[in-house]
């Protein structure tokens, strides 16, 4: 069968065989987005109405907020459909065990009968498996849409906040937890400590003062 | 007269034959609700929708197949039993068969006797003798159609049961 105009879902096609492994990793790809996105909106340093702020890459931690926020809203679009590909799953299920009660039912041979139960204890155990992981991702999506409640109501008061500094040896989700890093073994986080422009900057900074209240 | 011993009472017959003709319904309609069992376990796995999921498809698929082998198992074990049935059957239809042949040569001897004897009470005594074996042999003629045709029954339901397990087989 040709596949190119089934409808996808994350990356599925309609018609291709989803496995537990496949929905796991689904799970853990959008609780890390999800964990990534709430811990670059908590780390957002507080501004006034004027953009003012005790740090000073306040602008560029909301220019990242933002992009991060729009990968999210990106990632998090797959996600209903994703849960559809598993309730339909969930139906298949549904329909073959009551055909396996129906047979069991009207069978007569003991011996059939038997293997009837136990095929249908087996796949009564992969039922439950896909419908808890049908739970987690409802659940999933509920989490998602309270943090990107959460990210877009923290906005950048001075309208597009402009990107002053780029980290480009830092993946993004890196620096947001940036608790992880060793500051003494990663050599990104080296170069900006000791990097000119960032010493400059922490310099004038100290220069001005602390920001009138 | 010494095979006299060998022969069953006209009851003994009946009852024998009557007997087989219920056992061999009996397994036939074991047969028959075998039979259904293979038809309602291919009907399930028609009815299956193996795709989507990769998990439990293929041990669901291989469970009824297993279900499948168990019954057409089954139905080869009791269709051996019905055909022993059948066998003993046509065993003791072909012994009272020889009984009959046996009457109809008694018959000619006493034909052949009476065409000898003049005296009045013999020749009564082979009339009732004669009387005697025609009956024998009109009730074993009875018997060996009844005992025939039960078996022909028999065998013909069988087959039609081996076709509906047969047709039904998947690769056939």
């Amino acid at each position: 069968m040709n596949n190119d105009h089934q409808p996808t879902v994350g990356g599925y096609h309609a018609t291709e065989q989803l496995s537990v492994e496949d929905i796991n990793s689904y799970i853990e790809h959008r609780r890390k987005d999800i964990a990534a996105l709430s811990g670059i909106v908590k780390r957002l340093p507080k501004v006034d109405d004027q953009g003012h702020s005790e740090c000073p890459f306040a602008e560029s931690l909301y220019a990242e907020k933002e992009e991060e926020t729009t990968k999210f809203i990106e990632s998090l679009s797959k996600l209903p459909g994703y849960i559809a590909l598993v309730n339909r799953e969930i139906q298949r299920f549904k329909q073959n065990l009551s055909k396996l009660s129906m047979g069991t039912h009207e069978l007569q041979l003991p011996q059939a009968r038997e293997k009837y139960q136990t095929a249908k204890q087996n796949y009564e155990f992969h039922y439950q498996k896909y419908t808890q992981r049908r739970d987690t991702l409802v659940e999933l999506s509920k989490q998602a849409d309270e943090v990107l409640r959460e990210a877009q109501s923290k906005k950048w008061p001075l309208g597009t906040p402009r990107e002053k500094y780029s980290f480009p040896s830092l993946p993004r989700t890196k620096l947001a937890n940036d608790s992880f890093i060793s500051k003494n073994t990663n050599p990104s986080f080296q170069q900006l400590d000791t990097g000119h422009g960032m010493q400059n900057e922490i310099d004038s900074l100290m220069a001005i003062g602390p920001l009138g209240k | 007269m010494n095979r006299k011993r060998d022969i069953p009472t006209r009851r003994e017959v009946t009852e024998r034959i009557a007997n087989d003709g219920k056992e061999m319904e009996t397994k036939e309609g074991d047969l028959d609700r075998i039979a259904a069992d293979v038809e309602t376990v291919r009907r399930t796995i028609e009815s299956l929708d193996f795709g989507g999921t990769a998990e439990g498809s293929e041990q669901l698929e291989r469970a009824i197949e297993g279900a499948e082998k168990v019954t057409e198992d089954v139905f080869g074990k009791e269709n051996e039993n019905l055909e022993q049935v059948q066998a003993a059957g046509e065993a003791y239809e072909s012994k009272m068969d020889d009984h009959r042949s046996l009457a109809e040569s008694d018959l000619g001897k006493v034909s052949d006797d009476s065409a000898r004897i003049e005296t009045k009470e013999t020749i009564n005594a082979l009339v009732h003798a004669k009387d005697a074996v025609l009956k024998d042999i009109d009730f074993l003629t009875d018997q060996v159609r009844r005992a025939h045709e039960a078996i022909e029954k028999s065998d013909a339901h069988q087959r039609q049961l081996e076709e509906r397990v047969q047709k039904g087989k998947r690769g056939v």
